[in-house]
């Protein structure tokens, strides 16, 4: 019986603190929609913490098509389809290749691979900040500075090292023997590529696109420097409503674009995950 | 029908020298074991000719084409994998018809060898279902299976018997023979199980350090092996080996064994008589020690120590002048000696060997 008791008052405990915890986080959640629910009449009026007493959707359609991002007063809207215009291609892009470069490395073992893998790895590390005047050099003699297909190419660059060593990892792990069975099989490069180790891979998928979408999304730095101002991602609008106010400060208006910003990746986490805590565990025991 | 022909091979991984000047002719239609203990260097041989690991020097034939350098797909070669290897993301079917598949095959080409080759391995009942679902010895019949569709003139084996059970073994060993001899086709079986190596071949390639120590029918690796390694390594319990001097006396040749007892090997087919006092091992198989002394058969004492029941066979350890020997006997004959007891034994000089001491190759 002392036993059981102890049990109960041990548990008790784990759950107050998880539940403290829990209110810690959420708490600038509940601040942010109950701000952006509010007239600024009321925000001026009410504590931070208050509940909103008549809930509008005012501040949201406003940060949708009418805030001012500078000039033109469009909302977030042009840079939400903006960021999926730069966001699908990117994602799609970095995880073919990293996928083909892993699988190459891990079964194909050209020379130098090792190589090839280890320079990846410390690329991995380097403050992107250090590439980005060169980068803007490079991307203008081509003639791809301030253009979609630049950023794009940015950002599956900078996407690649990742992709690459979750890949390899993961391809490392499927027994050898599978390869050398494709190959007597008849199987060239491509083909055991296309047949075999990418119907294997939905799990290292799932959690590359997770990565990369929600990644890409949230950028802000290559958005501003690379996109030019027809492509401008929703972050960096973001940050122009926030920024760039004429006389009162529209809070509810920002906490609405705010939401409405992180609502994608917000969205992408919560549906999945599951996968996404099951695809870390297995690339961290595997490799 | 193909001719498999591996000249001077030679094989490194990195400074380590796996294989270095290798020759091996393998007939067309013939079935090889690569035998020997873990990392003799029979599966490299074996990758070697599939093609998926790099040659460092000499050629591989397959056919009279130079294919040493070929990539595996091109060799026209089928094989079987010690882990099975198939594909877990589609259907037995999806597994057999991969190559098929790739190869652009017409689809009722492809379906009629589907066919063919799951009516002769019975594995027809599951052909949907995924490779998880199939127990271990389905799973290596399919792994044959998808050798056998690509209609190849060379199969290759990496052990494909020992991730099973026993019995399983047993019953799959005596397929592959039905099987070799319904297709006869070429055969490549690399294996450290030497009853494998006895059941399946038409000749056996026994290897050690990357060097084959003796390439003959299993009879003759057997009853002729070709030297100290080949005699030990063949054979449960293995034969009995007894140090000694030969001396030739005139036209006579006397074997005499540490403790003075000295035999009359005169009638042994030397391959050339010792010139003069030889350090030499006399090798005997177990079952080949009869217990009841004949007038024809040369006489060994043995000091009894355990008995080991085995079924059909007992075996009877102990020694003989201070080395180890063991004797196999029918158990039918019921024999008990008591432990410390001398018993009288025979050999006849037919099926003993006799070994250099010096290098341990057969005289």
């Amino acid at each position: 019986m002392a036993q059981r008791a102890e049990k109960t008052i041990a548990r008790f405990g784990v759950y107050a603190f998880l539940i403290i915890m829990a209110a810690f986080f959420l708490m600038p959640l509940y601040v942010m929609v109950a701000t952006s629910l509010k007239t600024m009449d009321e925000v001026r009026g009410s504590s931070i913490f208050a509940i909103p007493m008549r809930p509008t959707l005012e501040a949201w359609t406003t940060a949708w098509n009418a805030a001012c991002t500078g000039l033109t007063c469009a909302g977030v809207s042009v840079g939400f389809f903006n960021s999926l215009k730069i966001m699908i291609p990117s994602t799609f892009l970095s995880i073919l290749l990293g996928a083909v470069t892993g699988y190459a490395l891990s079964f194909w073992r050209p020379k130098g691979a090792g190589v090839i893998f280890a320079v990846l790895v410390v690329a991995a590390f380097i403050p992107y900040q250090v590439f980005i005047y060169p980068l803007v050099r490079v991307l203008s003699q081509v003639g791809l500075y301030n253009s979609l297909g630049g950023i794009i190419m940015v950002h599956v660059i900078f996407g690649l090292p990742v992709m690459v060593l979750m890949f390899r990892n993961y391809y490392a792990g499927l027994p050898r023997d599978l390869f050398s069975a494709a190959r007597v099989d008849g199987g060239g490069f491509w083909d055991i590529f296309f047949r075999l180790m990418l119907p294997l891979s939905p799990p290292i998928l799932i959690v590359a696109v997770i990565l990369q979408s929600t990644h890409i999304w949230n950028d802000f730095l290559f958005g501003l420097v690379f996109a030019g101002s027809d492509n401008r991602p929703m972050t960096v609008l973001l940050n122009n409503i926030v920024n760039t106010t004429q006389g009162e400060k529209a809070y509810n208006v920002d906490m609405a674009a705010t939401i409405l910003t992180a609502l994608v990746p917000l969205v992408i986490y919560l549906a999945s995950g599951r996968w996404f805590v099951r695809g870390i565990a297995a690339g961290a025991v595997k490799g | 029908m193909t001719a498999v022909s591996i000249q001077d091979l030679e094989i490194q991984f990195g400074s380590v020298k796996v294989l270095q000047n290798l020759n091996l002719d393998i007939a067309s239609g013939e079935f090889i074991v690569l035998l020997g203990s873990s990392g003799c260097g029979k599966s490299t041989l074996l990758n070697s000719i599939a093609g998926l690991i790099d040659v460092h020097g000499g050629k591989i034939m397959i056919g009279n084409r130079d294919m040493t350098h070929a990539e595996p797909k091109d060799r026209g070669l089928g094989m079987v994998f010690q882990s099975y290897a198939l594909y877990p993301q589609t259907t037995v079917e999806g597994n057999l018809t991969f190559g098929l598949r790739v190869a652009k095959l017409p689809k009722d080409e492809i379906e009629r060898r589907v066919a063919k080759v799951s009516d002769m391995l019975q594995i027809k009942p599951y052909l949907k279902r995924r490779p998880a679902a199939l127990s271990g010895g389905q799973r290596q019949r399919v792994a044959i299976g998808r050798a056998l569709v690509r209609d190849a003139d060379v199969y290759l084996f990496d052990e494909p018997l020992s991730n099973l059970d026993a019995k399983l073994r047993a019953e799959l060993r005596v397929e592959l023979k039905t099987l070799h001899e319904d297709i006869g086709k070429t055969m490549i079986y690399v294996t450290h199980d030497q009853v494998e190596a006895m059941t399946l071949a038409t000749r056996i390639a026994v290897m050690q350090n990357g060097v084959i120590q003796q390439l003959a029918s299993p009879e003759e690796i057997y009853n002729r092996p070709a030297n100290l390694f080949v005699a030990d390594f063949i054979g449960s319990p293995a034969m009995n080996f007894l140090s000694g001097t030969l001396v030739p006396q005139g036209e006579r040749v006397e074997f005499r064994l540490k403790d003075g007892h000295a035999l009359d090997v005169t009638a042994y087919p030397f391959a050339s008589k010792p010139a003069g006092r030889t350090e030499a091992i006399l090798g005997i198989r177990p079952e080949h020690l009869a217990i009841a002394p004949r007038e024809d058969l040369l006489p060994l004492d043995m000091t009894v120590n355990v008995i080991e029941t085995m079924g059909a066979d007992t075996v009877i350890w102990g020694t003989c002048g201070g080395e180890k020997i063991s004797v196999r006997v029918n158990s039918e004959l019921k024999l008990n000696p008591a432990r410390g007891s001398t018993l009288k034994l025979g050999f006849s000089l037919g099926s003993a060997s006799l070994f250099s001491k010096a290098d341990g190759v057969r005289l």
